[in-house]
């Protein structure tokens, strides 16, 4: 085996750069035509698709049936009234009134979702922000229960939570506005899936970002791709003469392909590339496995456990050990049921959906089922896909999807898995063992084993890796998703120097996977062996050949390889372990030369790191390479303002930060750092002003509150710092030393005593 | 693979009675042949351009042979159209089939059909080893070792029923589902036909029961039939 033996080598060999590449999109704006220039010639299928949940997935407020009216009835917070109303010439708008704060009114532009989903729908909105992107407000519908909820995820983290008078506005994740339409790194976004040809970018001549939106609803081309050459080949009576329409056949494609379309959107996938457009390669911009890298959003049998779409098809035995693809069971255009030979079907429940694979179950239901022919519980779909609720989202608002891991019940399993099982969905009342016992009763006979790589990561549990175990995640069959998801464990124990499971047999296997075809697979096989070995030279001929094999398309190998080494520096950072994430980040860039991300985060962690003047002059370096290239540089000036400031050059940290203010006028981190050094050098009115202008950008800059209460006491505004210091509680009530600021200050005001000391800020 | 056939002629053919047959475009050739490649199963029996099976006749120049409207009769209902036939009826969308109708009798003369009699009615009688003689065989290989006489024109070898390690790993119903529905919903290769339009339930499982002599084995152990359970079940409640 090629990577037996120890040494380290003195100098790495250099890895092959990149090959050269063509534009990897081939798609541009201009080349879309719109749904209605379609309807002229297909009119059979622009009808189903008018009537369809893609068809009615969002528009302009006047056009799309509303959960709710927007009659006036304010939503209730405890320390804001939030009005829904439609005003003179049919504006919809959500007036927001807070205490000693002027109404801000927001303007709803569009309207996201109908309530569509039969497991729980709901139904969104959508402002245009004064930076150019269009934003989600946090106020959403449900239909179960019915009203008025937000995300208090990323605050209380209880999940989606109805909204009462008890809650503060600050409690929806969303408020301020964070969630953009599109993909903008910089904010949490919905990626290009709440609407039809979604482009954001940031225009650095306008200074603000630019968004395009054909339409909220999903038409045509975002399943078909871009409709231009079609359309003017048809125009001119070529199409009858050329096997070439100007559009892919979607119904000839292949399993995966064919799911591919669906992926787009139904699907968690990291972004690899920016500026996808429909009708690109969805492989070469997103990654469709690289989302279990870092976070679990699956069980390990591929049931949701956090949050997660229909792309868990992927781990049924459907997919792995047949041919189904979506279009199977659900008709493109209608959204409606249908057989495996396209017979349509009269709803969701219709057994007809499996038995026209699984004919042989057809005219023994009962015997397969065990519950009576007819009932509820013997369609297919009551055991195999029930709809599981999503645990990320909590249990106040309804929010299931229909199982498309498809599996067997087994009832002990599930619960063990934290998923309630089919049988309790109508059992409710009986224990997992209770049930396991019955189905145990029912077959009387060995069970259908999990696959061996399922069965693997349900073995090992949560318990440390050792060889023996992670080979055993490494071996087994065929199934992509767990092999993505036991790589995924592996990566994650790299990085801090627990490598002890990393023997010769487990890279020997890592090797093996290298050449797979998936390329998830590949490039997290490659990655682990670039974090644990890479400094060998037997390692460096494998991590080289297989850039060398990927030849002229090793930009899609590349991008994910360098994904899994960036996410693990980030992670090594995130514990402040900084020689490590260095280490990651600059493996990373042997992949991935020109990504600056990386390089901005290899700068971030050599000057958190920094033990001397020379690290931080290493990071400072790095940063302005980093602004040679980047087309959005504000970030990466206000880090390398704070590089300067931590180097002891102030002068050259403020003009920075400016810089950075002058090309984006809506980041809020260039005025905070502004801000926090005209506090310490006692320029109180200058800080004042540049926290207010900070939180004016973002309201929830909790660090920026506290500043300015600091600078409030310090010019002796005790009542402004009051104020100051509830807002930022308001989205950081857990800061136990701003509280007891708070309670000191009210009766600072009331005695009318002087200042005391105020918290620190918090990054 | 190489281009199947000819692309169909032009619609200048001398049109009898009846509608006449459109020509189609060069899009939905190319697309009724990815088809075929793809998706049904006539290319496992019957050849076109020199791809395909051996079994039944060349489809190559078809519609110089045979009437629109036989062409049509045979993809929609081979048994009434040509009794005694073993070509199974394939299940597909219906614009799937009128496509492939339209394809495959381009430039073909309308014509009436000329048979029409019921089904045959003596399937029931049959046995499994004779079904399998008669629609598996020439694939598979009368003993089930996958080398039936056409079993070299298709592109991957057929499934070898003798073989008990590959059989052992099927349960019966995988079986009854591959012979029911053929090998497209199942992942497998399209060029297995579905027969589940033209054998009865009863007919496909003497089919399982005779492969399953053919390898000497049983399905998996957890696909088994169940015996009586040991314990008493507790009746489930709401």
């Amino acid at each position: 085996m090629l990577l037996v033996g120890r040494r380290r080598d003195a100098g790495a060999d250099p890895l092959p750069a990149p090959i050269g590449h063509a534009p990897i999109s081939i798609v541009a704006r201009a080349d879309f035509v719109g749904a209605a220039r379609c309807a002229n010639c297909h009119a059979a299928e622009f009808a189903a698709w008018t009537r369809s949940t893609h068809g009615r997935a969002g528009g302009s407020p006047g056009t799309v049936p509303l959960l709710a009216k927007f009659d006036g009835r304010p939503i209730r917070f405890r320390d804001a009234l939030v009005t829904p109303s439609v005003v003179a010439g049919g504006r919809y708008q959500f007036v927001i009134a807070q205490e000693g704060r002027a109404p801000l009114t927001l303007v709803v532009d569009g309207v996201v979702g109908g309530g569509h989903m039969a497991g729980g729908g709901t139904q969104g909105f959508v402002t245009h922000h004064p930076d150019g992107t269009i934003r989600f407000l946090p106020f959403e519908l449900s239909r179960t229960p019915a009203g008025w909820f937000c995300n208090t995820g990323s605050r209380s983290g209880a999940g989606w939570q109805p909204i009462t008078a008890s809650m503060p506005l600050a409690a929806c994740g969303d408020w301020p506005p964070v969630r953009a339409l599109g993909d903008v790194a910089r904010f949490a976004n919905c990626q290009g899936c709440h609407g039809s040809q979604v482009e954001v970018q940031f225009d650095s001549s306008a200074r603000r970002y630019r968004t395009n939106v054909a339409s909220l609803a999903i038409n045509c081309e975002s399943c078909h791709g871009p409709g231009r050459r079609h359309v003017e080949l048809a125009s001119s009576g070529r199409m009858a003469r050329s096997k070439d329409i100007g559009m892919p056949p979607l119904a000839t494609l292949d399993k995966d392909a064919s799911s591919r379309v669906c992926y787009q959107c139904h699907a968690l996938k990291d972004q690899l590339q920016p500026g996808y457009l429909a009708g690109d390669s969805l492989e070469r911009f997103y990654s469709l496995g690289l989302a279990l890298v870092g976070d679990r959003p699956h069980a390990p049998d591929g049931r949701v456990r956090t949050f997660a779409y229909q792309e868990t098809q992927r781990f049924s035995e459907c997919y792995r050990k047949g041919g189904m693809r979506c279009t199977d069971c659900h008709d493109p255009h209608s959204q409606t049921y249908r057989d495996v030979n396209g017979a349509a079907l009269p709803g969701r429940l219709d057994d007809r959906q499996c038995t026209s694979c699984h004919a042989s179950l057809a005219d023994r239901v009962e015997e397969h089922t065990h519950h009576r022919v007819g009932s509820a519980g013997s369609r297919c779909v009551a055991c195999h896909m029930p709809y599981l609720q999503h645990p990320e989202v909590g249990g106040a608002i309804r929010y299931a999807r229909s199982d498309h891991t498809i599996p067997i019940p087994r009832p002990a399993h599930d619960s063990a898995m934290g998923v309630r099982s089919a049988c309790a969905t109508c059992h409710a009342g009986m224990s997992a063992a209770a049930l396991d016992r019955q189905v145990a009763a029912w077959t009387n006979r060995p069970r259908k084993p999990l696959a061996s790589s399922v069965a693997a990561q349900v073995a090992l549990g949560t318990s440390s890796l050792t060889s023996t175990s992670a080979l055993a995640l490494l071996a087994g069959d065929d199934h992509d998703m767990a092999r993505i998801a036991a790589l995924a464990r592996l990566v994650e124990s790299l990085g801090a120097g627990d490598n002890g499971w990393l023997d010769d047999p487990v890279a020997a296997r890592l090797v093996q996977l290298s050449d797979n075809p998936h390329p998830d697979v590949a490039a997290l096989a490659l990655a682990a062996l670039h974090l644990a070995r890479g400094e060998q030279s037997a390692t460096r001929r494998v991590l080289a050949r297989a850039l060398t094999r990927a030849g002229a398309n090793d930009g899609a190998l590349r991008d994910r390889w360098g994904l899994v080494l960036g996410y693990t520096g980030d992670r090594m950072a995130g514990q402040r372990q900084y020689p490590a994430a260095i280490a990651a980040y600059r493996k990373a860039l042997e992949i991935v030369p020109t990504n600056l991300r990386v390089l901005v985060n290899l700068a971030n962690a050599k000057r958190d790191g920094a033990t001397d003047a020379a690290d931080l002059a290493s990071a400072i370096a790095d940063y302005r390479r980093a602004l040679q290239r980047d087309p959005a540089p504000a970030l990466t000036l206000v880090n390398l303002g704070i590089a300067q400031a931590a180097a002891g050059d102030t002068t050259a940290a403020l003009a920075s930060w400016r810089d950075a203010a002058r090309r984006d006028p809506g980041e809020p981190l260039a005025p905070f750092n502004i801000g926090n050094v005209a506090l310490v050098t006692g320029h109180l009115s200058e800080a004042v002003a540049a926290y207010r202008m900070a939180l004016e950008r973002d309201p929830s800059l909790v660090p920026a509150h506290f500043n300015l209460t600091r600078a409030l006491v310090a010019t002796g505004d005790n009542a402004g710092a009051l104020r100051a210091i509830r807002n930022g509680l308001a989205f950081d009530s857990s800061n136990v030393e701003a509280r007891q600021m708070a309670v000191q200050l009210q009766r600072m005001i009331q005695t009318g005593a002087g200042a005391t000391r105020v918290p620190s800020a918090r990054r | 693979m190489a281009v199947l056939c000819a692309a169909p002629r032009a619609s200048g053919a001398q049109q009898s009675t009846g509608a006449p047959t459109s020509p189609l475009s060069a899009f939905d050739s190319a697309k009724a042949e990815a088809l075929l490649r793809t998706r049904v199963p006539c290319l496992g029996c019957h050849a076109i351009g020199g791809t395909g099976g051996r079994s039944a006749p060349d489809l190559t120049h078809v519609a110089s042979r045979r009437s629109a409207d036989y062409i049509r009769a045979m993809v929609t209902d081979p048994a009434r159209a040509l009794p005694g036939t073993t070509m199974p009826r394939v299940p597909m969308p219906a614009s799937m089939r009128e496509l492939l109708i339209a394809y495959l009798s381009a430039g073909a003369t309308p014509g009436a059909l000329l048979v029409s009699s019921p089904r045959a009615a003596d399937s029931s009688l049959r046995t499994g080893a004779s079904l399998y003689a008669r629609y598996c065989a020439a694939c598979h290989g009368e003993r089930g070792t996958g080398d039936g006489p056409n079993a070299r024109y298709l592109p991957v070898r057929p499934a070898m029923h003798a073989d008990p390690v590959a059989m052992s790993a099927r349960s019966d119903d995988r079986l009854f589902d591959a012979v029911h529905g053929g090998g497209y919903p199942l992942g497998r290769n399209a060029m297995m036909p579905a027969f589940g339009e033209t054998l009865t339930r009863q007919e496909i499982w003497q089919l399982v029961r005779h492969m399953r002599t053919l390898c000497g084995c049983a399905g998996p152990a957890w696909s088994r039939p169940a015996p009586a359970p040991s314990i008493n079940p507790t009746p489930l409640r709401r």
